[in-house]
């Protein structure tokens, strides 16, 4: 008895489901269950391709940049000295981020190629676990370098409330 | 015509994908948030400039100005107007990058949960138009890098004192 009224329920849930989004635009392939799935057809894989094709563009872009640092933390004679450590560790944090970026960018762009021209599922879901990895690195190392700023105003500001001025 | 399109046969998005996506769309609302904030704190920057730049042409304009000092007034309007053109079109960019990347991030969910295939589509071409933009950007802001670089090489020498 019960499993007739679960499979009724179900019957009635999936007649909703098929109601409710069966638009004419939408043109949704029906998988083995009698859903309508959704297609990575040609237009997405486009997308997907442009979109890969900039990532490797940023991901030259940052290494580029890292490298510049790179450059220039190599020329520095008094690495790590006197007043200049804050100077000299915001500068190896910046090199840290770009090149962890560069890399990241370059790997997800590369994968998202590799995947849409394999046109292979495994390979599409892994591009879409490294581009995931790209944006969670890059979100935490930025919230990461966020964080001395509001420090510093935070303390400005409390400055300001206690004396007055600056 | 991108030697790809022969390869591609249709396939169906899997689970596995959708839950990267979700995951990719609250990073992506991070970002975007991040970078509306980013084009505030740039307009502001760009009043107080103007304010500041503004009220020194004004004292200059109140006092006697030697004819030697017209070419410096005439250098700080010009300064003026081309790094007014460039804030406008910094902040404008900033606005149409992450306007694009928040309607992904708005998008993907639901149009997974709908499986909607238009709605799918158009959210993928938001996030290609958030990074085409981003790109075209970048480029543009290296363009203009590397023209002041020249410029300044060729045209700007030391004044006689030094």
């Amino acid at each position: 008895m019960v499993s007739n009224n679960a499979a009724y329920l179900r019957q009635i849930f999936y007649s909703m489901e098929s109601f409710e989004h069966n638009h004419p635009l939408d043109d949704g392939i029906q998988s083995e269950y009698g859903f309508k799935q959704l297609q990575v057809n040609e237009r997405v894989v486009k997308f997907w391709l442009e979109i890969a094709n900039w990532c490797i563009f940023f991901g030259i872009f940052y290494l580029f940049l890292s490298l510049i640092i790179l450059l220039g933390l190599m020329n520095k004679d008094d690495l790590y000295l006197g007043a200049e450590v804050v100077g000299n560790l915001s500068f190896v944090f910046s090199l840290l981020i770009y090149g962890t970026c560069g890399g990241l960018y370059w790997a997800t762009g590369a994968s998202i190629r590799f995947g849409c021209s394999r046109s292979e599922t495994s390979s599409i879901e892994l591009a879409f676990r490294r581009f995931y990895l790209l944006y969670a690195v890059t979100g935490i190392l930025t919230i990461i370098s966020i964080l001395p700023v509001v420090y510093i105003f935070y303390n400005l500001i409390k400055y300001y409330m206690r004396h007055g001025s600056f | 015509m991108d030697h790809f399109d022969n390869l591609i046969e249709p396939i169906e998005v899997t689970p596995s994908m959708t839950e990267s996506w979700k995951k990719i769309s609250g990073w992506a609302y991070f970002f975007s948030i991040l970078g509306f904030a980013l084009g505030v704190i740039l307009v502001l920057i760009f009043a107080i400039y103007n304010f500041a730049i503004f009220q020194v042409l004004r004292n200059f304009s109140d006092s006697n100005i030697a004819s030697y000092q017209e070419e410096r007034i005439n250098t700080i309007r010009w300064t003026l107007v081309i790094s007014d053109l460039v804030f406008l079109v910094g902040i404008g960019s900033i606005f149409f990058i992450q306007r694009a990347h928040f309607l992904f991030a708005n998008g993907i969910t639901p149009a997974v949960r709908s499986l909607q295939q238009n709605k799918f589509e158009s959210v993928w071409l938001h996030l290609r138009n958030h990074f085409r933009y981003y790109g075209i950007f970048v480029l543009f802001m290296l363009f203009l890098f590397f023209a002041l670089l020249v410029w300044s090489t060729l045209y700007i020498k030391a004044p006689d004192y030094y």
